[in-house]
C-alpha cells in the first residue's frame, strides 16, 4: 500500500470522525425550524409591523433572528414588506439579522464553541443588525 | 481527555436528537396535519442543505489533508495580525451553506490556533452571499447592496473584537 493511499484512508476516517459529529445537531436545528415554518408561515409577517419609526427595526430583527432557511426567502419576504409599505429600516434589520442571527442555532453553537462565546455573538449581532439597518435607513 | 469530552458531547447531540423526534412523535398523535406540513418542510430543507453539506465534507478533507497547524497559525492565529482579518473575511465570504455545518471545521481549525475573534469574524462575513449579490442587487438596487456588503464587512470586525472582550478565547473545545 502505497503512502498516499495510507494517508487518503487516514485523512477520510479522520474527516469522518469529526463530521459525523454534525448530523444529529443539524437534524434537530433542521426539524425545529421545520416546526417554527409550518406554525408561522412567512406571509403572516406583514401583519406584525406596526409603522412605528423604532420598534419596527426591532420586530425586524427579532423577525429575522428567528427565522431560516435561504437568504434568498429573506430578499423575497424583504420587497414584500417594502411594497407593502414597511420602511427600509425595518426591511435591513430583517434581512441582516437572518443571516447573521440565529437564536434557535444558539444550542448548536454553544456545543461548539462554549455559551459566552454563542451568547455575546448572537446579541452582538442582533443589536449590530439594527444599528446597521439605521445608518443604512438614514443614509438611502 | 478530549476524547471522552467529544464523546459525551455527541451523547448530549443524540439525547436532543431523540427528545425533539419524541415530541415529533407526539405531535403526530395529537395533530396529524400539523406533523405532516412540519415534515414537509423538514425534507425540503433536508434536501436543500444536502449539497452542501458534501461540500463542507470535501472541504473538511482537504482541511485534513493540506492545513498544518502551523499554517493555521500563522494565517488564522493570534498573531496573525492583519493577515488574519482579511483571510477571515475572505473566508467567510466565499463559504457557502448553512452556518452550523461550519462549526465542525471551525472548531478543528480551533483546535490548530485559529482566534476565536477570527471564527465571531468569519461566522458574521458569511452573511454576506457573494452567489446571490446579483439577486440582491435586482431586488434592493446596487446602492443598498454595496452600503450593507461594506457595514457587513467593517461591523464583523467590531463583532470579532466585542466577542473576544465578552467571551473571551474559547476555552472549552
Amino acid at each position: 500500500m502505497s503512502s498516499d493511499t495510507s494517508k487518503f484512508k487516514t485523512v477520510l476516517n479522520k474527516t469522518w470522525n469529526a463530521f459525523r459529529f454534525i448530523i444529529p445537531i443539524i437534524l434537530s436545528v433542521l426539524l425545529i425550524v421545520a416546526f417554527v415554518q409550518a406554525i408561522v408561515p412567512v406571509e403572516s409577517y406583514q401583519n406584525i409591523f406596526t409603522g412605528n419609526l423604532f420598534l419596527d427595526p426591532l420586530i425586524g430583527a427579532a423577525l429575522g433572528s428567528i427565522s431560516l432557511g435561504n437568504p434568498i426567502v429573506s430578499y423575497v419576504i424583504g420587497d414584500g414588506l417594502l411594497q407593502s409599505g414597511v420602511g427600509l429600516v425595518a426591511v435591513t434589520a430583517f434581512i441582516i439579522s437572518w443571516v447573521t442571527v440565529g437564536f434557535i442555532q444558539i444550542p448548536a453553537e454553544a456545543f461548539y464553541f462554549g455559551k459566552r462565546f454563542a451568547l455575546a455573538r448572537n446579541v452582538t449581532s442582533f443589536l449590530g443588525a439594527i444599528l446597521i439597518a439605521i445608518v443604512i435607513g438614514g443614509l438611502l | 481527555m478530549k476524547q471522552n469530552k467529544n464523546k459525551s458531547k455527541n451523547k448530549i447531540s443524540l439525547i436532543v436528537l431523540a427528545v425533539i423526534s419524541a415530541a415529533y412523535a407526539v405531535l403526530y398523535f395529537t395533530n396529524g396535519a400539523l406533523f405532516q406540513k412540519s415534515m414537509g418542510k423538514f425534507l425540503g430543507l433536508v434536501i436543500q442543505i444536502a449539497p452542501f453539506l458534501l461540500l463542507v465534507f470535501i472541504i473538511m478533507f482537504f482541511n485534513f489533508w493540506f492545513l498544518k497547524p502551523e499554517m493555521i497559525k500563522k494565517y488564522l492565529g493570534e498573531q496573525s495580525g492583519l493577515k488574519g482579518y482579511i483571510f477571515a473575511i475572505l473566508a467567510g465570504i466565499i463559504s457557502v451553506g448553512s452556518v452550523y455545518m461550519w462549526y465542525p471545521l471551525l472548531k478543528e481549525l480551533r483546535g490548530n490556533g485559529m482566534s476565536g475573534k477570527l471564527i465571531a469574524i468569519f461566522i458574521y462575513n458569511r452573511s454576506i452571499k457573494l452567489h446571490l449579490l446579483p439577486l440582491m442587487i435586482l431586488y434592493f438596487g446596487l446602492t443598498f447592496t454595496s452600503a450593507l456588503t461594506a457595514a457587513t464587512i467593517l461591523f464583523s470586525l467590531i463583532i470579532g473584537l466585542i466577542v473576544h472582550k465578552f467571551a473571551g478565547e474559547i476555552s472549552d473545545l
